[in-house]
């Protein structure tokens, strides 16, 4: 059976539909949407950016950048998504980015907000997609957050 | 979904919108420059060798730094 790539071109109006989708599925997560767009870009791609707070303190910074192909399908070429905390101090707890070529994952220790060690490497299937990072956000808010002690999310 | 695709629609057939965009895009870059201290060009060479640390700001400003470089490949 030939597998889809979910990475791979999509038609945009499914990316719209997929992007919109996405978040509406997590707003019993997502606190107050603050992202802009999408937007048309100066390059002539599609732009993405901005903030998610979520329960428990936590938020997603965004920045994303969509390519429209010469078919006139999209394809995202480059993403920063970053997972923090914001009480009782403003910390990372990952970040996921190809902002200079390396698709890469961070961790942090949300305590002190040091790095642990260099970024990993992802592989093609480990790219994440925005949704799969509020998922991870809300699972770190259960097991390590407030997201528990308060009932919330 | 539709009037998202209306917007952008709408912004890719406005010179204004466009051009407010990009000179958004260049107070964005030039203030990057500023703040870490590295032509916009010697940007993503400096977060490889270490000598900027990667933050998401850090990353945003590659970003920009992308678009930009796009823009100058499709003029």
């Amino acid at each position: 059976m030939i597998r889809r790539d979910k990475y791979g071109p999509n038609t945009f109006e499914n990316f719209i539909l997929l992007h919109e989708k996405h978040l509406r599925e997590r707003e019993h997560f997502i606190e107050e949407n603050l992202l802009r767009g999408p937007l048309f870009g100066e390059d002539g791609s599609i732009y993405i950016g901005g903030l998610l707070r979520c329960k428990g303190h936590t938020f997603l910074k965004v920045e994303k950048t969509i390519a429209i192909l010469a078919n006139g399908w999209v394809e995202t070429i480059d993403y920063a998504y970053h997972g923090g905390v914001s009480f009782p101090e403003d910390r990372a707890i990952f970040r996921f980015d190809n902002a200079h070529g390396v698709h890469e994952h961070h961790v942090f220790d949300p305590v002190t907000g040091v790095e642990f060690g260099l970024p990993r490497a992802l592989t093609r299937e480990e790219w994440p997609h925005l949704s799969e990072c509020l998922d991870m956000l809300e699972a770190w808010c259960f097991e390590y957050g407030r997201c528990a002690d308060s009932g919330e999310a | 979904m539709a009037k998202t695709i209306r917007l952008i629609e709408q912004q890719k057939n406005d010179p204004a919108y466009q051009l407010e965009q990009i000179r958004d895009l260049f107070r964005r870059i030039h203030a990057g420059e500023v703040e870490y201290g590295v032509p916009w060009q010697e940007a993503h060479a400096a977060v490889r060798s270490g000598q900027i640390y990667e933050t998401f700001e850090v990353c945003s400003w590659l970003i920009d730094i992308n678009r930009l470089n796009r823009m100058i490949d499709r003029a």
